[in-house]
């Protein structure tokens, strides 16, 4: 059955050739017709890459490859057409088609050197290559490297273009120079979803943005689209960009815009790049002689010769906190392994002219925030976060932020470090001492130690929390606190029983009443006169130019015979002191400071007793 | 035999008379070299004139007593003012105002160096009184027409709360003609101070210094001051502080009373 059904078949084939060849010597017009027909380009033949019709170059084989054909099938035709007259050779038509077949393989041999052109130029213009052939394109083994021309030609903006084809392209330029990728970094759609996803994972494996203007845009644009379910992925590729592209202006914008969070390391890497476009200004130089007028004070009570032998050890133990803080902070700043991010924002309602409004501050998660621009270049200050660290390399001091309402310090010409009314903000001075001021623009000097200001936001907003030195500029009032060996050393009075029983001092400016702290002391500013009331344990100075009035509380207010080594201090404002039990005047009367009691008894005088002698004394005295 | 004894009964008797005659002119030899003395000093003293009223035991107490009293109030003053001013200093440092005018130091570098209130009273008051009334009474030069002789005093001093009390015996003894006649020896000076509580504020101060020599206690001063007292803390140099209480109660021959004492702060050496 097989054998029948495979010779008929056969018979007619033979039947329908023959057929055909008497056909063509019968009639030439009609066999040029048949015969020289082009060969369609989709028939061409697997392996031939013109032949698929979303190959890359396509287009460009088609558009050698169809004229081409035609005109070998024209002269085919004609060829023909001159075999049908008479004393045409024989085996004219024989020869025609032989011509036709040179010429077809040789328009198809020109349509794949196009193609193969193309292909190695990588030169996809989009006048030339078609949306549909880029995928082809981009992925074919044999493309060439991408020109910037058919970058700006508009090909990246093909919709077609698929997920392989894009990262492809990204993927290539992680290896181009800055200028490509600049180009090409202008040529995509930035609001294009499918952009979106290839840029955030190529972020992710190492491409670095290059337009700062372009990457805010993506920020931007991501955020409003893919980013907005994804905002993970943002931070993810945000954090693997260089710091100097996350360090411009516009990219913080961006990141603040999109509320972007980034791990403390990287931010304290940003927050460096925007550091050192900051100006630099150093404390030592440039407040030498206000400082110095704190530190002197500190530096006579407390560790010069004249510091309490019992106090030293004190002293000592919180200095040493302070110095570690300060190399806690420096090894996080340089220990990835401490998580935390933060986020930059736009500081509003920053109190400094520099930030408000401008991407400018980093905020943690706990809301605290800095304003970068606030602070010294140069690398006088490093940020790290956790907490936000502001690390003062110069001064060896620490600045540490929390809460929600802490918008971090500014730095000032003139030294002082600005602290924010809200949050807290520990200051940690390992260093000779920090100068401080707040929002009520109280100028405080600080000693080596540990200070804590509780602002808005804490149940004794306007308190310092101190273990150090606190000296008031303006009162010249100064304030430190006092061992617990020393509180130990007296009973303590029961009317301190209900306060919080913490060893440090609050301290506090013009409250003109006590926080309820078992240790505390304000300075007053009344008419003319400066109060300070006082409970628990404390050791305060008034301050002169070159010497001190010093005192203490150790329960009640008391003098302090280290003025000694102040004979003849003469301070310039009256103090009234208070210690809950007692009050006491203090004021220069003549060539000495004298404290009177209540009574209007002089109690203390810093001057000497005198030796005029009456009449009666001088004969006993002197036998005269 | 019986003879030889009757001559020697006789010889016995001749030895006895001459003895008896011998004594008796002896006798009459001293009293008549006494009554020829006495004769003479009491026409001296007719002579000068000196004594309109005859020395009687009272002026002459009088006088001991105006002695005790002065040397009392002087005693008391010293020991205020500068802690003593007896010949062997009681108190081993003093902070110089200068080479005569030197205050006690009563706290000294960790140490107290105050003495107790027996301390005050034996060492210093007692003993400046039984070492000054002789100076006072000066060998009683004054009554030279009598012959006066006293013993050396021996004090004993009480305070209340506000009289500082020397009991003062002092033997004197007057001889006239053939009589000698020993003066009461007990005399009793009161000084009106109130030097008892000021020791013991001093004592408070230092006690305190020992404890913690850098606090000046403002509040116990002012209570202090609130009993009718001045004191206050001055600044001194060698990191001496003098506190000079002033006791306005009372007052010293129109003067305010005033105890004064010098406390040495231990300080780091520069």
């Amino acid at each position: 059955m097989k054998k029948a059904t495979i010779l008929v078949l056969s018979f007619v084939l033979v039947f329908l050739v023959s057929i055909g060849i008497v056909s063509a010597q019968v009639s030439p017009q009609a066999a040029g017709q048949a015969l020289c027909k082009p060969v369609e380009f989709g028939i061409l033949g697997s392996g031939v890459a013109c032949s698929i019709s979303n190959a890359c170059g396509f287009n460009k084989c088609e558009g050698i490859y169809t004229p081409c054909e035609s005109a070998a099938s024209a002269k085919c035709i004609t060829c023909m057409n001159g075999c049908s007259a008479p004393g045409s050779p024989p085996g004219c038509v024989a020869g025609c088609v032989a011509d036709f077949q040179g010429m077809h393989e040789a328009c198809m041999g020109s349509a794949i050197a196009a193609q193969n052109t193309l292909l190695s130029s990588g030169s996809f213009l989009a006048n030339i290559v078609p949306c549909n052939e880029m995928n082809s394109c981009i992925k074919d083994p044999k493309r060439g490297l991408l020109t910037s021309e058919t970058m700006e030609s508009g090909m990246l903006k093909c919709p077609e273009l698929d997920m392989d084809a894009r990262k492809k392209v990204v993927e290539e330029l992680k290896k181009r120079n800055s200028e490509f990728r600049r180009i090409f970094e202008n040529s995509i759609q930035l609001d294009d979803p499918e952009w979106q996803k290839v840029l955030l994972e190529e972020m992710t494996k190492g491409y670095d943005f290059v337009d700062t203007n372009r990457l805010a845009q993506f920020i931007q644009s991501c955020k409003s689209g893919e980013c907005g379910v994804n905002s993970k992925a943002l931070s993810k590729a945000l954090t693997a960009q260089d710091s100097k592209i996350l360090a411009a202006k516009e990219v913080r914008d961006a990141m603040a815009f999109a509320e972007v969070k980034l791990p403390w390391w990287k931010q304290a890497l940003v927050t460096g790049n925007v550091l050192n476009q900051n100006l630099v200004f150093r404390w030592g130089t440039r407040i030498a002689g206000v400082a110095s007028t704190g530190y002197g004070i500190y530096n006579k009570l407390f560790a010069g010769e004249e510091e309490d032998e019992e106090e030293a050890p004190f002293n000592r133990n919180t200095q040493q906190l302070a110095q570690n803080d300060w190399n806690s902070a420096q090894s996080a700043a340089q220990n990835p392994q401490v998580a935390g991010d933060s986020v930059w924002t736009s500081c509003p309602g920053h109190r400094d002219g520099r930030c408000a409004g401008q991407a400018f501050c980093v905020t943690d998660e706990m809301g605290a925030s800095q304003c970068i621009s606030a602070l010294p270049g140069g690398g006088d200050v490093t940020v790290a976060f956790s907490s936000i660290y502001i690390i003062d390399n110069i001064q060896k001091n620490l600045f540490t932020l929390k809460g929600p309402q802490n918008d971090g310090v500014v730095y000032h010409d003139d030294g002082f470090v600005n602290i924010d009314k809200g949050g807290t903000t520990k200051i940690s001075v390992a260093g000779i001492g920090a100068l401080i001021t707040d929002f009520i623009m109280n100028r405080l000097f600080l000693g080596r130690g540990t200070t804590t200001y509780l602002g808005n936001g804490n149940a004794d907003a306007g308190t310092y929390l101190t273990n150090t030195f606190i000296l008031d500029y303006s009162s010249s009032v100064g304030v430190d606190a006092v061992n617990p060996t020393e509180q130990n050393r007296f009973k303590e009075s029961t009317q301190i029983a209900n306060f919080k029983q913490d060893n440090e001092l609050a301290f506090t400016v013009n409250q003109l009443s006590l926080k309820p702290y078992k240790n505390a002391v304000d300075i007053g500013n009344l008419q003319g006169q400066y109060q300070i009331l006082t409970r628990g344990f404390s050791n305060i100075v008034l301050a002169e130019k070159d010497k001190i009035f010093p005192l203490m509380t150790r329960n009640f207010a008391k003098g302090d015979a280290l003025i000694v080594k102040n004979k003849g201090v003469k301070i310039p404002n009256t103090y009234l002191v208070n210690d809950g039990n007692y009050q006491y005047t203090i004021k220069t009367i003549g060539d000495s400071t004298k404290v009177l009691a209540k009574n209007g008894k002089v109690i203390q005088d810093s001057g000497p007793l005198g030796s005029q002698l009456s009449r009666r004394q001088a004969i006993l005295v002197y036998n005269v | 035999m019986e003879k030889r004894g009757r001559c020697l009964q006789i010889a016995s008797s001749r030895s006895a008379q001459i003895a008896v005659f011998f004594f008796i002119g002896l006798i009459i030899l001293v009293s008549l070299i006494i009554l020829s003395t006495s004769y003479k000093e009491d026409t001296s003293k007719l002579d000068v004139g000196i004594e309109a009223v005859q020395i009687d035991d009272a002026n002459l107490r009088s006088f001991v007593q105006f002695c005790v009293d002065t040397v009392a109030k002087d005693a008391v003053f010293y020991l205020g003012f500068v802690g003593g001013n007896l010949k062997n200093e009681v108190f081993p440092q003093f902070f110089f105002v200068d080479s005569f005018y030197k205050i006690p130091y009563y706290y000294y570098e960790g140490n107290s160096l105050i003495l107790t209130e027996d301390g005050f009273k034996n060492l210093v008051l007692a003993k400046y009184m039984n070492d000054n009334i002789r100076k006072c009474t000066n060998n009683f030069r004054a009554f030279r027409n009598a012959r006066i002789v006293d013993a050396n005093a021996k004090t004993n001093v009480e305070m209340s709360d506000d009289e500082v009390i020397f009991n003062v015996r002092y033997p004197v003894s007057i001889n006239r003609l053939f009589s000698s006649r020993n003066l009461e020896p007990n005399y009793i000076a009161v000084v009106k101070v109130r030097l008892k509580e000021l020791i013991q504020i001093a004592q408070n101060i230092v006690q305190n210094e020992v404890r913690k020599d850098r606090h000046i206690h403002w509040d116990f001063m002012t209570d202090v001051s609130s009993r009718n007292y001045n004191i206050t803390a001055y600044t001194e140099h060698d990191n001496t502080i003098i506190y000079r209480i002033i006791d306005l109660e009372n007052e010293m021959d129109k003067e305010p009373y005033i105890f004064q004492f010098a406390n040495k702060i231990k300080l780091k050496r520069a």
